[in-house]
This record gives structure tokens, C-alpha cells and sequence, in this order.
């Protein structure tokens, strides 16, 4: 299972030793570190202070997303050379990556405040 | 009856265009990006709710699409890339389903895959369902949120290529394993699931349940 520039706020387990969790850069994993987020660009073991996510809401586009609070180290935690290489465009809610010096990880581009 | 509308929230946007690292254009992308072959099919009946739902349930999929000889077309005509593609690394082509009911892609309110539960073949596109015979299921700019089983409350995939990205998986709620994701059958789905630029947050799985990490 790859994963590039996520969010993990919970825990990976695998019922087998056949599962492979392979990181390719840029992930958050909160609270722990089972995902094996091992490259440099990963961020493990943040606690959910650090991670600073706000509830489930109507942060604009067609779906509901968990937008990440200011001071969040999600935020520009991408920098705008390894985000063009991950996932170039918009984030969900089609706000265009980045906006600030970087790009944000996961789902949603926090927009900075004029 | 009817649990998939009431317990889920699927929604998304227009579909974007697809990372080239994710997958690989071919001419028939022009053409027919995703399979958005549609056809309707009316039958008005006089019967309870719950009895219709449970006929509903039963609908093969498949079956339907070979009596409708368009549908089939521009199926096969999709596949074709994947097809091609495996016969020539010297692999055999991905067989289609024998059968596939909505009985089998969705099950509720506690069974497997609360939000999407993937047997042998679903693309979720920009809000829309569609069935293909790839073994695939695609996530993009989505939510799915709240949804409940006993394995893979957001999704539970069995021996599928999974890609997901700007998706959002929160409030899934799994009695037994995989809160967001299940993810099954690792010869196949486990080593040809990605997840891009996805946030997974506060679906839950009983600790009770979750066996250790195999390294």
C-alpha cells in the first residue's frame, strides 16, 4: 500500500506479513508511527495538538473536509517542488495547490488569510 | 432498507484529470475517460418498500449490461488498454465478474464495506458509481464519512487495485477491523493500493480487535 502526502490521524495494521506499507514521501501520522512512514519528508508520533484538525465541516466545495487550523504543521509541510511532483492541480474541494510557500498535506489546501 | 443513502455521504466534484503517475493515458482516455456509459431502465411495480429495495438488491449488474448491447460495447471497448496491456507482459487479462448485484457491493448496516465495498470491480468517480470489469476502485476529491461495518467501514476491498486521492475518510466505524480502509487480499489489493494526498481522521476500529503490525 503506497502512500504520498496523507494524513493518517488513527493507525495502519496489517492481518498478515504479506502487506507492504510503503510511504513515498510527505505523510503525517497521528498519534503513533504504524503506517512505517520511514522517509525523511514523513512526520510521525505528532500528537493531535501538533496536527490541529478541525471537525468534519462545510469548508466550501461539494464535500464536507477536515480543514487543518492555523499553526497546524500539515501546513506548507510539502514544499511547492515535491507537491507539483505528487499531486499537481487542486485539492478537494478544488482550491488550487499551493497556496503559501508550500503545499499542505492531505486533502485540503489551507488558504492563508489576506 | 435503504441504509446506503440514510448512514453514507458520498459526494464530489467534477472529476479532475488524472495524475499521469497514477495512471497512464492512452487514446481511448480521450475518448472515454471513464466509464460513463449510461442506460436506464424502468419497471414500475406495485409492491411495498422494502420489498422493491430487496428486488433492487438483486439486479445483477452485469446482467444488464449484456442486454444492453451498447453498454457492453464501450465496456469492452474500455478494457481494452488493460486487456492488451496484460497480454502483452505475458499475464492474463482481469476476467469479469460472473455476477454482480448491488446485494454485493453494498451491505448494511453491519457487514462488510459501509461506505463501498468492492468484490470484484467499482470505479467511484467524482460522485458517480460506475462498474467496470478492472478490478479497480477509484476515490477522487470525496468524502465518505460516517458509514458503519464490520470490516472497512469506508472501504473494504478484496483483491482490487484501490486509488485514492484529494479524498477525505472520517467518522467510519468498523466493529471489527479497518475503521476507513479494509484493504484484503494482498497479492493484488494490498500491493496496488494508493493513497494520495488523502486525510484519514477519526474513523474507528475497536482496540480489541487490531492485530499487531506485521514488519
Amino acid at each position: 500500500m503506497r502512500f504520498s502526502g496523507n494524513i493518517v490521524d488513527g493507525d495502519c495494521h496489517a492481518t498478515d506479513d504479506g502487506v507492504v506499507w510503503m510511504s513515498q514521501g510527505s505523510n503525517i501520522e497521528s498519534p503513533g508511527d504504524s503506517c512505517d512512514f520511514g522517509e525523511s519528508s514523513d512526520m510521525v508520533n505528532m500528537t493531535s495538538a501538533q496536527l490541529r484538525l478541525d471537525a468534519l465541516a462545510d469548508n466550501g466545495g461539494e464535500t464536507e473536509t477536515h480543514l487543518p487550523m492555523m499553526g497546524s504543521v500539515v501546513i506548507d509541510a510539502i514544499t511547492a517542488e515535491q507537491c507539483t511532483e505528487v499531486l499537481p492541480g487542486s485539492e478537494q474541494r478544488l482550491v488550487s495547490r499551493p497556496q503559501g510557500i508550500g503545499c499542505d498535506v492531505g486533502s485540503v489546501e489551507v488558504v492563508p488569510a489576506p | 432498507m435503504g441504509g446506503f443513502t440514510s448512514r453514507t455521504q458520498i459526494r464530489a466534484t467534477e472529476p479532475q484529470r488524472v495524475p499521469a503517475d497514477i495512471l497512464s493515458r492512452m487514446l481511448v482516455d480521450e475518448f472515454l475517460p471513464v466509464y460513463d456509459v449510461s442506460d436506464a431502465v424502468a419497471t414500475v411495480v406495485q409492491a411495498e418498500v422494502a420489498t422493491t429495495w430487496d428486488a433492487l438488491m438483486q439486479v445483477d449488474l452485469i446482467e444488464v449490461g449484456r442486454t444492453r448491447p451498447m453498454v457492453g460495447f464501450l465496456g469492452a471497448l474500455r478494457a481494452l488498454p488493460e486487456v492488451v496491456s496484460h497480454l502483452l507482459h505475458g499475464e492474463s487479462p482481469p476476467q469479469a465478474p460472473q455476477r454482480l448485484r448491488l446485494h454485493d457491493t453494498t451491505n448494511f448496516p453491519f457487514g462488510e464495506g459501509g461506505g463501498i465495498y468492492g468484490s470484484d470491480a467499482l470505479r467511484f468517480y467524482g460522485g458517480d458509481l460506475s462498474l467496470s470489469s478492472l478490478g479497480l476502485i477509484e476515490v477522487q476529491n470525496s468524502t465518505i464519512s460516517n458509514n458503519a461495518a464490520n470490516r472497512g467501514a469506508g472501504i473494504h476491498s478484496i483483491s482490487l487495485r484501490m486509488t485514492a486521492w484529494n479524498s477525505t475518510f472520517s467518522g467510519n466505524v468498523a466493529s471489527d477491523e479497518g475503521g476507513a480502509l479494509y484493504i484484503g487480499g494482498t497479492t493484488l489489493g494490498a500491493s496496488t493500493t494508493h493513497l494520495t494526498m488523502s486525510t484519514i481522521a477519526k474513523n474507528t476500529a475497536p482496540p480489541g480487535q487490531r492485530r499487531p503490525r506485521g514488519r
